[in-house]
Formats: C-alpha cells, sequence, structure tokens
C-alpha cells in the first residue's frame, strides 16, 4: 500500500517536474499555452482515477478469491459428509426392512438357529451404523419436535394432544446431525373427546 | 461497491445465490439444501419457523402456517376467491382491500400488511 502510494506521490512529481521543465524550456509559449498544461493535469488526475479503480478492482478479486477458496475447501469436507450421510440412510432403510420382518416372528420362530443367526446378523448390522454416529429417533411419546419429526397426520389416541403418537417411518440422525426426520403420526387429543366432537 | 445476492422467491420454493468471482454460486441453509421451502409457520409457544421446519409441523398447525403466499400478494382480496378455498390459513381484507393472512398465535393477531405504512 505505502510503496503504491509512494508510487503516485513519485509521478505527481515528475509531472510537476516535466510542467517546470516545459514552461523553462520557452517561457513565453508556456505561459501563451497554459491549455497544454491544464489537458496534462487533466491526464494525470484521469490515470491517477483509473489506477484508484484498479487497485480496487485487484483488491476485490483477490478478497473474491480468498472467499471462494474457502468455500471450495467447505464444500469438499461438506461433500464427503454428505456422501456417507446418504450411504448410512440407504442402509437405514435395511435396518428398518430387519426389523420389520424380525417383527413377523413368532416365538417357536425365534428359537431357531438360523432365525438367530440372523438376528445377530441385525444386531451387527446396527452397531457398524451406531459407530459411525447413526442414531434412530426415538418420537413415539415424545412432545411433536419439527427439528426432527414430520407430521403426516392427526390421530386420536390416548397421548395429549400435540404428542407422538406413532411412528410412520424411522427418523435417522448422523453425528447429531439430522439425516432423515422421523415421519410420525401426532396425536390430537383423548379418543374420547374426538368421539364427542364427531 | 458491496456484494451482489439474488434472491429467487418462489411460490413453493427460494433460493439465494450470491455473485462470487463473477459467477452466481448458491447458498446452502442451515441443513444442507439448496432451496429452501417457502413456508412461515407460526407455533403455539410464539415460535416463528422458517422453510423446511415449518413444512414438517404443517399437518400439526394449518391455520398458522401459512404457505404458497405468492399467490396472494399484491392482489386485492376479492380477486383470488380460487386461491383462498385452496389453503387452510385465514385470509382476509387487509390494508386497502388487499388480501392479508390471518394468524392467531396467544390470542394476539398477526395482520401481516397492518404494520406496512
Amino acid at each position: 500500500m505505502s510503496k503504491k502510494k509512494n508510487k503516485e506521490e513519485l509521478m505527481e512529481k515528475e509531472t510537476e517536474e516535466m510542467l517546470r521543465q516545459l514552461q523553462d524550456d520557452n517561457p513565453e509559449q508556456a505561459q501563451a499555452e497554459p491549455d497544454e498544461i491544464t489537458s496534462i493535469r487533466e491526464k494525470a488526475r484521469t490515470l491517477e482515477a483509473e489506477i484508484a479503480d484498479w487497485k480496487d478492482k485487484y483488491l476485490r478479486s483477490m478478497a473474491d478469491f480468498d472467499n471462494y477458496r474457502r468455500r471450495s475447501q467447505e464444500e469438499k469436507s461438506d461433500w464427503i459428509k454428505r456422501a456417507s450421510e446418504k450411504l448410512a440412510l440407504s442402509i437405514c432403510d435395511v435396518w428398518d426392512n430387519f426389523d420389520r420382518a424380525l417383527m413377523q416372528l413368532n416365538p417357536e420362530q425365534k428359537e431357531d438357529s438360523f432365525v438367530k443367526g440372523i438376528i445377530l446378523i441385525d444386531q451387527q448390522l446396527k452397531s457398524a451404523l451406531e459407530r459411525e454416529g447413526v442414531k434412530r429417533i426415538e418420537a413415539v411419546g415424545e412432545e411433536f419436535d419439527p427439528n426432527l419429526n414430520e407430521a403426516l397426520t392427526h390421530i386420536p389416541s390416548d397421548y395429549e394432544e400435540g404428542i407422538v403418537a406413532a411412528v410412520i417411518q424411522n427418523g435417522y440422525l448422523m453425528n447429531d446431525k439430522l439425516i432423515r426426520p422421523a415421519r410420525v403420526a401426532v396425536s390430537s387429543g383423548l379418543k374420547n373427546t374426538f368421539e364427542q366432537d364427531k | 461497491m458491496g456484494k451482489i445476492i439474488g434472491i429467487d422467491l418462489g411460490t413453493t420454493n427460494s433460493c439465494v445465490a450470491v455473485v462470487e468471482g463473477g459467477k452466481p454460486v448458491v447458498i446452502q441453509n442451515a441443513e444442507g439444501g439448496r432451496t429452501t421451502p417457502s413456508v412461515v409457520a407460526f407455533t403455539k409457544d410464539g415460535q416463528r419457523l422458517v422453510g423446511q421446519l415449518a413444512k414438517r409441523q404443517a399437518v400439526t398447525n394449518p391455520h398458522n402456517t401459512v404457505y404458497s403466499i405468492k399467490r396472494f400478494m399484491g392482489r386485492a382480496n376479492n380477486e383470488v376467491p380460487n386461491e383462498i378455498s385452496q389453503v387452510p390459513f385465514k385470509v382476509v381484507s387487509g390494508l386497502k382491500g388487499q388480501a392479508a393472512v390471518h394468524v392467531d398465535v396467544e390470542q394476539k393477531t398477526l395482520l401481516h400488511r397492518k404494520s406496512v405504512p
């Protein structure tokens, strides 16, 4: 910055000197032609303005570039995170389906060694996801929270109004960041009051 | 000369971009989305929710969740009877007969447009 200022001052001095020389060389002419001097001064002024303009543009593009670099770095790490979130979410669907399948088992079937193996695989899948920071949102019985839940419907239930009565699709967090909201049915109040309303 | 930003206020989704190095770059919202639903909700406890959060709770709070507001912007109340029948929130006649939204928050009535001189 100071260097540039010095340069500007230097240029101004040089112009002054040039003007003085012009006057010294043929004093009559210089007095006779003040137009030339004013035009040179004007030119110097426009050049100075142009320099300031370019300097401003240079600083701005540098700042822009700095911002761009910072953002592209952030984006890169974001991409990595988002890619793993996407993968985790698709595996979460498998987790959900395992749950649904295992719910169909009757007590006798649970004693079967093959089924036991399947249950172990289910547990292994859950622990693998949990190690990566994936957590299922437990919503039933909690107050409806739009940060974690997505309301799909209102149903009458034994829960108070505004409490999540049922989960339709499980939601998941990954490292405390929401990767899918839990799709839920929210209680509209007590069952009997609903009947009365009807 | 400041930063140049562009806002696309859409009927269903909105998007903001900033000019960086001569090219527009879309700014992501807190959830990482490039577009944000054009929805604003007023909860019972007086909270104001915007975007994805507002959309998620729309079913539980239909009267105080405002969306598709672009259909009503700058139009007279008696000009939009079809649109009014399509939304669950209450559209009333505001300043100079313009369409306004009536929102109930803790028995208070927020009439947008009323505060605008």
